[in-house]
């Protein structure tokens, strides 16, 4: 999917935002519509049919974890038959709350970035996303090895509840701010298995059952 | 509010609430609990059950001390499921005609001339405030059908104990008439009182939300007319910047209020935050789990520093990336940018110095440092520190 076919649709309620992401994405993806609430994104959100959405995480109406719900299961109901796949969510945040950054991916966003984050690298996250995969920023690979940390005497789930050696080695390099290709030479892998881990990571945080994920988010509110 | 951390429960409660809300509050089965209190009211049935009442009466039920938000919605009849207040006043009438029945049952000298009206006026006092204090439209009704159910009781009562001498049936009617009034407006008295308490707190709550917003608001609009003032020093607009956006997070996200300065994050997010204010560069720091204090921690965080400083003086970049990850055995601190790099093997002397001091810095205490760089690669400086005490990590936050 090349960079410039991406329709983008930015969901956030300061209008200083909207257009000051507009105009960074502006000639390198197609936004195709900007919305200021919940109710205002789910109806643009349902006309413009756009392969990415990016969500804030605070909004009036529910926040971004709310309209990621309500999207996705009014994807999932027109499923049959329906020739547009449900967009995809990146969560773009000022907030460092670790449950509100956290519920927004268990909500279903792909990843998760800070709004200092560079045009350039916004670009790549969106193509990123389209394309399927997760991105993690320093940020949220810190918050995941974090709320992963510590042995559970007996994870209900292991499969889900724990982090492989692996996982574990590349969240640590992007917690350390290494770029995904960075990540694939430094342990000498192909980018593909390094966004393969990370996909799996991505997985783990929305289907692990495991209560300390959300005691740990909830106790846990950090700069 | 009364006992602090008491309240009484509305989940797997028997009657009101008060065992396993006691249960909770002490942390044990409230099977055992209760085991103790039926054993208790075999010996004095009319003591527990008297000690029940009061406790009903004055402990909160749970979710009132959460604020208004969380009471039952309205309170009102549940058609479908459970209606808690006819629970309650069901089981308030039972417990008190138990212990009265008990009580004219082992004093013989209570006849059940006086024993029926009292049964009578304290069925009223149940109806009078089990109900009548819930539900608004209903009160009056209630109130009403309570206090002629008490007068009633009492004139039964007096009638009852008409042999006597004057004197002593004044005393008497007296007595029942208090009896009566203590338990028509006691409980409602208690209750006012609950409902000032909440109205206090609200009052509290409210007064702190402004506090926070006066800090806020003087805090940046104060920054917002110096940045307008100064827009021209693209600098110092940034730092300007970069210092609000730190003191209004750790405003919302709470941390570093002076409280939990002894620990190796804390320390670390103050050495970068005084490193941003004076260098145009940006930390953007991760920091997983955290450890107190200790010499071996100083240490760490002053090398970090060191290696932060020189990132920030010679790599001439605007962020730079700082991860700090406190393990049971170990912790490790990375400071990696993007820069100009350099070669390790070629340094000019005054870098070397500063190599050597953050890398002896860490060895001194048994800890390894390691500088990775190539020109045009950027710089990554890795810092590890073995913990002295191996226990398991209680994150002090």
């Amino acid at each position: 999917m090349s960079e410039a076919g991406v329709k983008v649709f930015v969901v956030d309620d300061h209008p200083l935002v909207r257009s000051g992401v507009r105009s960074e994405l502006e000639g390198r993806v197609d936004v195709v519509g900007t919305a200021g609430d919940v109710d205002e994104a789910v109806s643009g959100i349902a006309a413009a049919c756009p392969d990415v959405v990016l969500v804030d995480v605070h909004m009036p109406g529910g926040g971004g974890a709310e309209l990621i719900r309500r999207v996705l299961t009014a994807a999932a109901k027109a499923d049959s038959g329906s020739a547009e796949p449900a967009p995809r969510f990146l969560a773009l945040s000022v907030s460092d709350a670790a449950e509100d950054v956290i519920a927004v991916i268990r909500a279903g966003a792909r990843g998760y970035l800070t709004k200092t984050v560079s045009g350039a690298e916004l670009v790549e996250a969106i193509s990123r996303v389209a394309a399927g995969d997760a991105v993690f920023s320093p940020r949220l690979a810190g918050f995941v090895l974090d709320a992963f940390a510590g042995t559970m005497p007996l994870p209900s789930d292991p499969e889900l509840d724990q982090l492989t050696a692996r996982e574990r080695d590349v969240l640590r390099l992007i917690a350390r701010g290494y770029a995904y290709k960075e990540v694939a030479r430094r342990l000498n892998l192909s980018v593909k298995t390094v966004e393969t881990h990370v996909s799996s990571v991505l997985r783990k945080l929305q289907l692990s059952s495991r209560h300390e994920l959300t005691r740990w988010a909830t106790e846990r509110r950090l700069v | 509010m009364f006992v602090a951390g008491l309240t009484r429960r509305r989940e797997g409660r028997w009657v009101a609430g008060v065992c396993s809300g006691l249960a909770a509050a002490l942390g044990v089965q409230v099977g055992a609990l209760r085991a103790v209190v039926v054993l208790l009211s075999l010996g004095s049935l009319p003591a527990v059950a008297l000690l029940y009442a009061l406790a009903w009466v004055f402990v909160p039920p749970e979710g009132e001390d959460g604020g208004a938000g969380s009471r039952e919605p309205g309170g009102g009849l549940v058609i479908g499921g459970r209606p808690a207040d006819v629970v309650d006043a069901v089981g308030v009438l039972a417990i008190v005609c138990g212990a009265v029945l008990l009580l004219g049952q082992f004093t013989a000298w209570l006849p059940p001339e006086v024993v029926v009206p009292a049964l009578l006026a304290t069925a009223g006092a149940g109806v009078a405030w089990g109900w009548g204090g819930r539900r608004e439209r209903l009160r009056p009704l209630f109130v009403a059908i309570g206090v002629s159910l008490v007068f009633i009781g009492g004139f039964a009562t007096l009638a009852a104990l008409g042999d006597l001498s004057s004197i002593g049936r004044s005393a008497a009617g007296a007595a029942v008439l208090i009896a009566g009034a203590v338990l028509l407006f006691g409980p409602w008295m208690a209750r006012l009182a609950h409902n000032l308490t909440d109205e206090r707190r609200q009052r509290i709550r409210s007064e702190e939300r402004a506090e926070v917003a006066a800090h806020l608001h003087d805090g940046v609009l104060q920054t917002l007319a110096l940045i307008q003032k100064r827009a021209a020093d693209d600098k110092a607009v940034r730092s300007l910047a970069r210092r609000q956006e730190r003191e209004l997070r750790s405003w919302l996200y709470g941390g570093s209020n002076g409280q939990a300065d002894a620990t190796v994050a804390t320390l670390l997010r103050r050495e970068l935050d005084d490193l941003e204010d004076h260098y145009a560069v940006r930390f953007d720091a991760v920091l997983v789990g955290d450890a107190p204090l200790d010499d071996a921690g100083r240490a760490l965080v002053a090398a970090g520093r060191e290696a932060a400083l020189n990132a920030a003086r010679h790599a001439g970049v605007d962020t730079v990336d700082v991860y700090l990850e406190v393990e049971p055995d170990r912790v490790s601190l990375f400071v990696r940018d993007r820069g100009c790099g350099f070669e390790p093997g070629a340094v000019p002397p005054d870098r070397r110095g500063v190599a050597d001091s953050i890398s002896a810095r860490v060895r001194r205490h048994g800890g390894t440092a390691e500088v990775r760089s190539a020109p045009g690669e950027g710089a990554e400086v890795e810092l590890s520190m073995p913990r002295s005490i191996v226990k398991v990590e209680e994150r002090p936050r």
